[in-house]
Formats: C-alpha cells, structure tokens, sequence
C-alpha cells in the first residue's frame, strides 16, 4: 500500500472524480533503468539500496513515480540472510559475555562461538542477521520487466485507493467464479446479485474499510486482494467511493477492463483449518448426515447466496440445511442478510460468525440461525439447530 | 435547544434562531442542517449558551462511566507540588514542563486525586502505557481502564495510547472530564491533534519536557492550554537530579574525510550563499523545496546529505567511543547515536547490546532489566532510547552525534540524571573541530542551562 502522502500526488481529482495518474509506456524507458539499477543491488543490503536512491538516477525519472516504482520494489528488497545461530540468541549470549568479561573482542567472539558450534565469523555474521538494516535485495523475477513494473505501479495506486473505500461495486462478466471464491474466502462483507436475466455475469457490493469501525485495516488488506483477480475477469468495472481527504469528503474512482493494470495470478485458495476441523467433529457428532462442500449457488429473485456446506440427511431427503461462514460482519450487515434470507424464502441456513470479526462495535443479533465462534466451530451447536426443526424446502 | 455529542463533536439541535457567531466554535452544518461545533469547545460553548433563550438542555456527558474511586494522593517535591498549584491556580488547564526524570507522572496523580473527576491519560507508546498503568495502579484505588496493547477497558480512570485515543475519541470523548497528556510535545503539528479536539474534557494537563517551539506551541495552547509551569534540567540538577558534568569532546577528520567534507560544503554553501541572497529570512524547508527545483539544488542537497552523514560516526568518533567504552568499563553507559547503522557498527566492534526500533519489543525489555541489574554494562541507541522508554539508571552518556537538535538532547541527558546518592552523572559530547557540528554543540548545551538562564 502507498503512504497516503504518495497516494494523493498519485492521483488528482476532476469534480468528484479520482483520476490516477497510470504509468504509460513513456515511463518505461527510466523503469528500465531503475530495474538495471536494482539489479545491480541484488544480494547486498537493503540499506544500501536506500542509500544509493539518495542520489538520482542516470536518467530523469519523475519524482512521484519514482517513489512508488519504489514501493513496488520494496517487497523484493526484505530477504534476510542465512544465520547460523538464531540471531536473538546470538545478541543475548554474546554481549552478556562482553559485559562480564575484560577480554579482547576477539576472544569474547571466540569463546561465545565455541558454546554455540560455530566460527567467530559466523557468530559475528548471525548477530543482526534477522534485523531489517541486515536485509538483502533480492533478484526480481526474470519476467519482472518494466512493463510488468509499470502494471504492478498502476496496481498499487489503485490497490491503495480502494483501500480508502467506502463502499465499492463491481460488476464481472466471464470467469467471475474465482473473483467470488476469494471474496468469500477473505471474509468482505459483500451482497453478491445476478447480473441481466441469463445470469451472465455478477454484481458485488462490498463494504469498504472506510465504513467500518473496527478491523478496518485488516479489511482493507482483504479488500485490496480482490483487485487483482478481478482483472481476470472476462469483463469488469468496479465503482468506489474513496476518502481522499482530511475533510470526509468522498470521491469517485471507477475502474474498467482494459485499464493498465497487472492481473493476480490463478490463486490456489488453501484449505482453512477452521473447515477441516468442522469437518471432522460434525462428522462424529452427526452420522446421519452427509456434509456436501461448496454445493451450487443459490438463487432467489436477484440475490446469489454461496453456501460453504450443504448438510443432507442421509435417511429423510427432505431435511436439507445450508450453513455460510461469514467472515467480516456488523449487526447491521447480518440482520439485513438475514432479512434478505427471509424475503427470498431461504431458513434453512445456519450463518457461522466469527466473533473476533466485528467490525462496528455492535451485538450480534439474536437469531437461532447465527451461531457464534472464535477459533473453532462447535460442531454440536450446528447440529442442535438442524436437528431442533426440520426443514423442508 | 439540545446539545449533543456525535462523533467527537457537538451538535446543537432545535436551536432555529440561534445567532451562531456569538457561540465560539459554532458552525452551520448544512449536511445535517444544524449547528456544529468542536468538542474542546465544550466549556466555552456552554458559557456562551448558559444565559440565552430558551435554556439549552445538555445532553453531552453519557453516565455510562462509574465515578472515580478514592486515591492515595502521592508525597510530592515542593517543585512537583508548586507545578500542581500552578496548574489548579490556571483553571485546570495548562501545561507542565519539567525535565526527564523530575516526576511528571506523579504531578499528574496528584492533579487527577485533586479534581476527583474521570480522567483519560494520553501516553505515546506501549511501553509507557504499562508503566502509567502499573503508576496509576499503584495510587487509585479503583480499576484502571486500559486502551491500547490489544486491551479495551474502559475505567473511570483509564490510560490509553495516542493512536488508540485517535481512532476511539469520536466515541469516547464525552466520557471524561480531565485529559492528561504525556509527552505534549508530539501535539500541536496537526498529526493526531484531532484526539484532543474530540474531547470534550474542561480540565486538561500537557506534561512534557520539551516544549515544542511555535506554531506547534500556540496550536498546543489553544487545545491544553499554555505553559502554566516550567523548569529544566539545570534548575534540578544537584538536589532533585543528580549532579552532572558535560564534556563536549573535540575531534579531527582524518585527512580523506577532511577532503570529502570540504568539497561537498563547497557545493552546498555556493548555492545556499546564492538563494540566501535572495531570500534572506527563508526557512530549511523553503530552502529545500527550491534547491529540489533545479540540478544545482538537488546536488546542493545531497551534498548537505553526504556531510551530515559523515560527521555522523567519523572515524574519530568510532576511536573515541572505543576509548570512552574502557575508560568506563566499571560504569554503566548509554551510547546514543544519530542513526541505526552507526548504532549497529557501534555494537559489533565494541560488543554492546543495540537498542533500535528493529530490536522486538521483548528482546528490548530484556535488555534493559539486565542493563538494571548488570548484567550488561551498556547500552548503544539511535532514537529509541530518547523517550517513551523507562531507561534504567546509568552513570555515563556517550552522544556521537543527533539530528534532533535540543529537544533530543535534553530528552537523552535526562536519561542518566536519575538521582542516586553520591551520584554525579558525566556526559560526553563528541563534535568534530572546523564543522557545523561544534556550533549545534553550543547550543545544545545552552539547553541544559535553568530555564531563567536559557531565555535570556
């Protein structure tokens, strides 16, 4: 994310409107310099790439851009060096040594490294070598051209803005299931919609982390992830409502495909522990029913629910519960989803809601379907809901 | 009419023919379209509101606090108890300026025992957060309520860190009636300013002992109050600090330094020379947005870079903290140095245990309580060390080098001035001869003198 200092030269406003200033081809030239530059730097300390920025480049590379070129590298630039004795363990023996001992530098070295199996050399290279002043540049990638700088820059302009977001709405066309899969798995607080009668693409509303209370930076790092796999999409265009401003003053950005920006690659979305351990006490505590994992979507009038489990009786077909794991939420978020549950004639389904996720200072409302939990899901509380009433839909 | 807090400010309601000029602070809101004003301007809002029509009704102060329990009030120096009258005798809102180590946290007891109001405490870091709980622990007899650290309580009496004021204020600013401010200092610049202006309490206590100079100072003013109190270290060296000698350490370039510096201020002083010509009362910062303008200036700043980075840690000074760290050895020592790197070279040549912001938290702590009880003999930081850290007692400060100017300075001697009987405390200054260097060094120890003495 760019400081927000960066950020407000990154962009400039026309009315209403957020206008950022995108790196273009004509910037590739100096990017490439500057990536020679970093190149040179790799393996040596990061301390010495920031000093080396100190003075400029050998070619005119505008300031603004510079920095946030910059930003993008920063990353590569957090390697840290093989120790052979864990670093704290290494301060702490060594100059303890030191204090207690009038010996020369060199036999204090050589006996505390004794103790730990290494050479002085060693143990004097170990020190600081998990500190950030220790930090190697580390090579970029070979496909990590100017080009791919210039996309990546563009990125974190936009990734920063939205980070600033009040409320954003997207709307994808084609491919748009990996969007929602990671949407789901970072836990926004979202309202997924049909898109046109045939149901050809989705519209999301997502909270942004200028709406919430709590959590907000967390979410924002949430949010900002699901800009890059939306550029994968067929066909997209997202509409934010930023803050950029100490005046609460929101302004409009609006994105669209075709815009210069790098995409994410394919995410492979891991398997959380929460699911895994739920999986295994409803299985023991449940044997009559069969957990089905990610059934299809849901759908009723516009609103598109994507259930995390389908819980099928295993002897009375008829009994059919859908449980959702939420991620973020407020009180105001879940009573509306609720709500919306209702009106489209949805009850069998049970909301898991991590407590440690509030994000606006409210009570989780009191409903039977809500169920709370902070690191594991009690399994025995889900079955005591699906087992209380059956259901039939 | 009906006054409200909403949002770390006040909102007037039901007030149609209210002449909102006369009510300072007072603005029309048209977004909500009605009378907004902010909530420091409590008090004066109130005054101004008390004698109109119709009565206006105050519904600002929730009861959702418990009243403060008693307190053992602390024994206090007769500084300490003149610096609390003078606070009482201003109104119950001022601002304290006493040196490192004088017992600012103690005069704030005192004062928050004497109003016998809610308070919330304001202190910059985690570290103090936890010396502040442990201090207020010690003489209310009521929970302390704690915000910050990953800690929510909230306590008629509470301690909370900077940031979380910042980001809670607009919901908690009209639950206490006192604010007290450690390290004011970092107010006054505009970057957190807003924790002080979403509250609403009348009675408020900067404690600091670096004022910050204008406009921060006037800024400061306005949302605390003015200084009501002041003195410096050389008013409380000998009796209250412990006694101390200064010893400002001359020292050469080597040769090949001596020639780097010369030509890099021959660059900087030929275009400093030329835009001070034109504009003789400029500042720094208008110096450096011009010089940035053009290739000249840019080199002319990085030429001002490059010297400022050498007279850092020359080699001179490496041999002299060498000589210093063995001359010392049966002392206990803080090196404080101008940046991380000098601190890092510092500790790997002479084996001595850095305190940097990269160092974790827990291993800092560690360090310290064995700095406390000797197991080690010293300590080498750049700025961590300078306040917002409970620094063990030491007997010797080495000072390589600062960027900070004064206020850093007096921050750091006031480090090892903790008294302790028979102590006398020595400082060393390292400056390099024929550099700018020895002038900031005169200065700084100008900032050591009683505070008579130094506004003169």
């Amino acid at each position: 994310m760019l400081p927000y200092a960066l950020l407000r030269v990154s962009v400039h406003l026309e009315g209403e409107r957020i206008v950022p200033h995108y790196f273009t081809p004509r910037d590739e030239p100096w990017l490439s310099v500057l990536l020679d530059e970093f190149a040179r730097f790799t393996g040596r300390r990061r301390v010495d790439w920031v000093e080396r920025l100190r003075e400029p480049l050998p070619v005119r590379a505008p300031k603004t851009k510079l920095r946030i070129a910059l930003c993008v590298l920063e990353p590569l630039c957090r390697a840290r060096p093989a120790a052979a004795v864990p670093p704290k363990e290494a301060r702490a023996a060594l100059f303890r040594a030191a204090s207690a001992s009038h010996a020369p530098r060199g036999a204090v070295l050589a006996s505390v490294a004794a103790s730990f199996a290494v050479s002085p050399v060693e143990l004097d290279r170990a020190l600081f070598a998990d500190l950030a002043a220790e930090r190697r540049v580390a090579a970029a990638p070979a496909s990590f051209s100017a080009a791919r700088l210039a996309r990546d820059a563009n990125l974190a302009i936009v990734v920063s803005l939205v980070r600033r977001a009040s409320q954003v709405r997207i709307t994808a066309r084609g491919k748009y299931r990996a969007l929602i899969g990671h949407a789901r798995f970072v836990g926004l607080i979202c309202r997924a919609s049909r898109l046109g009668s045939a149901g050809e693409g989705i519209v999301l509303d997502v909270s942004g982390p200028f709406a919430l209370f709590h959590h907000s930076e967390l979410y924002g790092r949430a949010l900002a992830s699901l800009i890059p796999r939306l550029v994968n999409c067929d066909d997209f265009e997202l509409s934010a409502t930023c803050s950029l401003g100490g005046n609460s003053q929101l302004s409009a950005l609006s994105l669209r495909s075709g815009d210069p920006l790098a995409a994410g690659g394919e995410l492979a979305l891991p398997e959380r522990r929460l699911e895994r351990k739920f999986e295994r006490d409803f299985r023991r505590a449940a044997p009559d029913w069969e957990l089905i994992r990610e059934p299809a979507a849901i759908g009723s009038g516009e609103i598109l629910i994507f259930p995390d489990y389908e819980l099928a009786h295993r002897h009375r077909p008829d009994r059919r519960w859908l449980l959702e794991f939420v991620g973020f939420w407020t009180a105001e978020y879940l009573i509306e989803k609720l709500r919306r549950l209702r009106a489209a004639g949805i009850d069998n389904i049970v909301l898991c809601v991590d407590q440690r996720r509030e994000c606006a200072d409210s009570v989780l409302p009191a409903d039977p379907r809500v169920i709370r939990y902070k690191t594991s899901i009690d399994a025995g509380a889900v079955l005591a809901v699906i087992a209380g009433e059956p259901r039939v839909k | 009419m009906r006054l409200l807090f909403d949002h770390g400010t006040l909102v007037l309601a039901e007030a149609p023919d209210l002449k909102a000029e006369r009510v300072p602070g007072l603005l029309w809101d048209p977004r909500v379209a009605l009378f907004r004003a902010p909530a420091w301007r409590y008090s004066a809002v109130c005054a101004a509101l008390r004698n109109r029509q119709p009565a206006f009704r105050d519904e600002v102060r929730p009861s959702l606090l418990p009243e403060p329990a008693s307190w053992a009030a602390p024994e206090l120096r007769p500084y300490q108890r003149a610096a609390q009258l003078s606070w009482e005798l201003s109104g119950r809102c001022g601002t304290i300026v006493l040196p490192t180590g004088s017992g600012k946290t103690q005069v704030a007891i005192a004062a928050m025992a004497s109003s016998g109001v809610r308070a919330l405490c304001l202190v910059p870091t985690r570290a103090l957060l936890e010396q502040w709980s442990a201090e207020l622990a010690a003489a209310y007899r009521g929970p302390v309520g704690c915000l910050g650290d990953g800690r929510r309580a909230l306590e008629a009496i509470t301690v909370s860190t900077f940031e979380s004021a910042y980001r809670l204020m607009p919901r908690i600013g009209a639950r206490f009636e006192l604010l007290v401010v450690d390290e004011a200092h970092h107010f006054g610049l505009g970057v957190r300013d807003e924790a002080l202006e979403m509250s609403i309490a009348p009675q408020r206590l900067g404690l600091t002992a670096t004022p910050p100079s204008e406009p921060a100072l006037s800024r400061l003013a306005e949302l605390l109050g003015p200084i009501v109190y002041q003195l410096g270290i050389g008013d409380l060296a000998g009796k209250w600090l412990a006694d101390f000698d200064l010893v400002t350490v001359h020292l050469g370039l080597s040769p090949a330094e001596r020639a780097s510096y010369d030509a890099d201020h021959r660059v900087f002083s030929r275009f400093n020379r030329h835009f001070r010509r034109a504009d003789p009362n400029a500042s720094w910062q208008d110096f450096a947005s011009a010089a940035a303008q053009s290739p000249e200036g840019c080199g002319a700043l990085s030429a001002w870079r490059r010297n400022r980075r050498l007279l850092q840690f020359t080699q001179a000074k490496a041999e002299a903290v060498g000589l210093l760290l063995a001359r010392h050895r049966e002392s206990k020592v803080i090196v404080f140095t101008a940046d991380n790197e000098a601190a890092y070279g510092i500790a790997r040549e002479h084996l001595v245990m850095p305190i940097t912001c990269d160092i974790s938290r827990a291993e800092r702590e560690a360090a310290l309580s064995a700095f406390r009880v000797g197991h080690l003999r010293a300590l080498v930081s750049a700025r961590v060390l300078n306040e917002g850290i409970d620094v063990p007692s030491a007997d010797v400060a080495i000072i390589v080098s600062g960027t900070q100017g004064e206020r850093e300075h007096v921050q750091r001697v006031g480090r090892i001035l903790r008294p302790l009987p028979g102590k006398r405390a020595l400082i060393y200054q390292l400056a390099t001869r024929a550099t700018s260097e020895l002038r900031r060094a005169i200065e700084r120890r100008h900032a050591l003198a009683p505070v008579r003495l130094a506004a003169r």
